[in-house]
């Protein structure tokens, strides 16, 4: 199947990639072209990532042939793809964080190893792009200090700067909030007129619904579905992506799975008075946070019930991902809180170790703070927990393994065996790890900073699915969500935040995604239709 | 055929621990010094050789596990030896009252380095570095800078020499028939109490987790700081056994002693795989690198090279095993 246009920036035509018994990619054949957006699709484990990989030059060992404007070139590099105009734009940042914004600019653009570096010039060409980027952050600020998504939109302007050819986009937004994803995509269509080609993989369907002009949906390491986006749709995409298997995500009430609780799961319409006959699982009063270079928290207060899924909304910056890890205590004492109880008793905010004593867990966005990747899955599943495999400080590790069956039971992890190694699993199948460690526990209050960040649908489906079971078993759950249809998927109320307040609260009754945007883009209108206050 | 089985059987650490030494064991087989390789007095002597160092190289494992280092093993070994002899012939101490204030001291003063790691998190390199200097100056000036022998006396006059009590003979003895020296099953012991210690205990599952990623495990509710000071009591616990067994060895205290130990235990755990990284390793693979060491030394030993010679050939044999391993273990990680 080797279709070759006159004009493509790039072609791989029959690409196979083997990595020791597994086949990532099996004979694929991809095209770049001028001015059009390729949306690559696929589960997690695909081979999404082995094809940019390959295409960007961190991948070597490949059999197949990739041309780079009808001349076949074989990368050494992915500094030797950089050069030949192939820029990649990871999931993982590649900023350097105790270098200024300004430096990290500047590095390897131009002049030689020990070529003089002219600190001015640099420093007026990172304003610049600054400024061409809408970006309100100091040249010489250190990268370390800015928030992930100052960062990422960072790599972005950096790949610009190096003026490629080819952007490769590998879940850009996923830690974005929705209007700094908007301004993404201006940035994408910018690109596109200017005749660059783009590769975008993105899990956010509407994303590629808006920016997409040419599918490539890729499953068990083969090319599925291969077409101009104007003649296909979502469900055509969707079942591509699962290849001849069934369309699990798309029915959730499919076949029976096991279950923590037994009675039937609480109706999720549920009324305010209904709730309040419910236990008060948390109740924070006050609660503030004023670390520098950190967003504030500003007296916060609120009350989760026993059973309940609070969403967290709000715009990067303004304390959303603060919030639960507050609560936490993983900011420590530097947290001020008037008072906290956990159902009706006192606890004070002090330490994440007395914090789970509490019956209080945490599950940060970011995987590096939450999976143990030299540990295997039932190592990591039982970490949080280890008193209860245990005797006398003495580890069982038959009860270790059978509590790890039977976790993942509840939410099946795709691996070999309970004592494969995490590092070793997708992003999806450590994420769904790190979550159960955390449930694990048998939480009062599970704390959740963007629990599907970057994983497919259907182990979206399966982790929110794995949510509603937790919480039907009496567990109260706050999470903080960037996609509002997520929100609506998946909660009982929805507080919105801005400026390190929580601003608004909406009931489920009063969900809608217009209702949530509004809430969103315009927290304060929000906020002074809520309290009455005048604007200051 | 027999490649492909041999890249298979390197995914595992063990197997990558286990072909240097073997190979080392093949390099002996032939160059066996007309015989003496196969002479079981060469291996006892061996033994006997690394067990020292093998017993600081146990509780660098757990250390270095933690995501740290123990630069002050051969200092503490040092300032343990001093104390040890003081304690029991000027001082004339009961051995086992001497042994437990001995065990005790070393163990303190890695619970203050581990203490300074965890609380001020302050480089392990630095604060054992600091450590290292002042445990040395600690045992010169317990010493007076002088060996203490059976001739020390407490007071000014020197008194006059007495027998040397029993428990330095009975660690320097060779036992079971003469086959094995009393010091290797003291490092035998150790390695096993290590082992358990890491796989069976919640506190060495708890060293895998701070290794590996001390903010995760900070999140995940383990107690990192606690875990931390245990490491690295328990690697000045193993200094302070090493040291005792140290001045049986050599009838007295030497404030010298030990002088680069830390670096020979920090060889042997590297050697046999475990990630200076933290988080990856075990102490089944030290013991493997411990006896690829002893091996590698002694062969070079029985052929007659001299020290010059041994100890640039264990610089390159040590880098090149060392890139071996990272070379296998990438091949398994893709």
């Amino acid at each position: 199947m080797t279709r070759q246009s006159a004009n493509a920036l790039a072609t791989l035509s029959g690409v196979s990639v083997t990595f020791g018994a597994t086949r990532a990619l099996a004979d694929v054949s991809f095209e770049v072209l001028p001015g059009c957006v390729h949306i690559l699709a696929g589960e997690n484990g695909a081979g999404k990532s082995t094809l940019i990989r390959v295409l960007s030059g961190v991948v070597r060992e490949y059999t197949g042939e990739l041309r780079l404007a009808g001349k076949p070139v074989r990368f050494q590099s992915a500094r030797d793809a950089s050069a030949h105009g192939v820029a990649t734009i990871y999931q993982e940042l590649s900023l350097i964080g105790s270098l200024s914004v300004a430096d990290n600019l500047a590095l390897c653009t131009h002049g030689g190893f020990l070529s003089k570096i002219d600190r001015r010039s640099e420093l007026e060409e990172a304003k610049k792009l600054l400024q061409e980027m809408a970006l309100d952050i100091d040249p010489l600020a250190p990268v370390e200090t800015l928030p992930l998504a100052d960062r990422q939109l960072l790599e972005i302007g950096r790949a610009l700067q190096k003026k490629a050819t080819i952007f490769i986009f590998d879940e850009p937004t996923s830690a974005l909030s929705e209007p700094e994803a908007e301004r993404l995509m201006v940035r994408i269509n910018g690109l596109k007129k200017r005749g660059c080609g783009i590769v975008y993989i993105s899990h956010r369907m509407e994303e590629n619904d808006r920016i997409g002009d040419h599918v490539t949906v890729l499953c068990d390491g083969k090319v599925t579905l291969d077409k101009p986006k104007k003649v296909t749709d979502r469900a055509e995409i969707v079942d591509a992506m699962m290849g001849a298997g069934s369309r699990r995500a798309l029915s959730p009430a499919g076949a029976p799975q096991p279950s923590l609780q037994n009675g039937p799961v609480q109706t999720a319409l549920e009324s305010a008075d209904e709730r309040s006959a419910r236990n008060v699982a948390l109740q924070v009063r006050g609660l503030s946070l004023n670390v520098p270079s950190v967003p504030k928290l500003c007296d916060v207060s609120l009350e989760v019930f026993a059973g309940e899924i609070v969403g967290i909304a709000g715009l990067r910056g303004s304390g959303t991902a603060e919030l639960p890890a507050a609560l936490f205590g993983a900011w420590g004492a530097e947290a001020r809180v008037e008072s906290a109880a956990i159902e009706g008793r006192p606890f004070s905010i002090v330490s994440p170790t007395d914090s789970i004593k509490a019956g209080i867990v945490y599950l940060a966005a970011d995987r590096q703070k939450t999976v143990f990747y030299d540990l295997d899955i039932a190592q990591n599943i039982s970490l949080s927990s280890l008193e209860s495999v245990s005797k006398w400080g003495v580890l069982r590790s038959t009860d270790e393994y059978t509590l790890a069956q039977k976790m993942t039971s509840l939410l099946r992890v795709a691996a070999p065996s309970m004592r494969s190694w995490a590092g070793s699993l997708s992003g999806g199948n450590q994420q769904k790890t790190a979550l159960l460690r955390v449930v694990t526990t048998r939480p009062k209050l599970l704390l959740l900073d963007e629990p599907a960040r970057g994983v497919d649908l259907m182990a979206k489906a399966d982790i929110f699915e794995t949510l509603r079971k937790v919480a039907a078993q009496g567990t109260a759950v706050v999470v903080v969500l960037s996609e509002l249809k997520d929100m609506i998927d998946l909660c009982d109320r929805v507080m919105v935040m801005s400026r390190g307040r929580i601003v608004r609260t909406l009931e489920k009754k009063d969900f809608s995604l217009g209702e949530l945007r509004l809430a969103l883009d315009d927290p304060e209108a929000a906020e002074h239709r809520e309290t009455g206050e005048q604007a200051p | 055929m027999f490649v492909e089985r041999l890249k298979i059987a390197m995914r595992h650490s063990f197997a990558r621990a286990l072909l240097p030494l073997l190979l080392v064991l093949f390099v002996g087989l032939v160059f066996n010094a007309n015989g003496a390789f196969f002479a079981w007095s060469t291996h006892r002597s061996m033994l006997r050789e690394i067990s020292v160092h093998g017993i600081l190289a146990c509780g660098m494992t757990v250390v270095i596990l933690a995501g740290g280092i123990d630069l002050a093993v051969g200092s503490v070994l040092g300032l343990s030896a001093v104390v040890f002899a003081w304690l029991t012939l000027p001082f004339e101490l009961s051995a086992p009252l001497s042994l437990i204030a001995v065990v005790f001291m070393g163990a303190a003063l890695g619970a203050l380095s581990g203490g300074f790691v965890a609380r001020y998190r302050v480089q392990p390199f630095v604060v054992t570095l600091a450590m290292m200097v002042f445990a040395r100056g600690l045992a010169k000036l317990v010493s007076g800078g002088e060996k203490i022998t059976v001739a020390t006396s407490l007071g000014a006059e020197p008194a006059a020499p007495k027998a040397l009590p029993a428990i330095f003979r009975a660690l320097d003895t060779k036992m079971f028939g003469g086959n094995v020296s009393a010091v290797t099953l003291v490092f035998a012991a150790c390695a096993l109490a290590t082992w358990l210690f890491l796989k069976h205990l919640r506190a060495g599952r708890y060293v895998y987790a701070t290794g590996g990623n001390r903010e995760a495990a900070e999140l995940s509710g383990v107690p990192t700081s606690l875990t931390l000071i245990v490491a690295y009591a328990l690697s000045g616990l193993f200094a302070a056994i090493a040291g005792i067994c140290q001045a049986a060895q050599e009838t007295h205290g030497d404030p010298e002693t030990g002088t680069g130990y830390e670096l020979e235990a920090i060889a042997m755990v590297v050697l046999g795989g475990t990630a200076l990284s933290g988080g990856r390793g075990g102490m089944g693979l030290t013991l493997l690198g411990a006896l690829t060491m002893g091996y590698l030394q002694k062969i070079l030993s029985l052929n007659a090279f001299q020290t010059e010679a041994r100890l640039m050939l264990t610089g390159v044999i040590l880098l090149a095993a060392v890139l071996f391993q990272k070379f296998a273990n990438r091949r398994a990680a893709t």
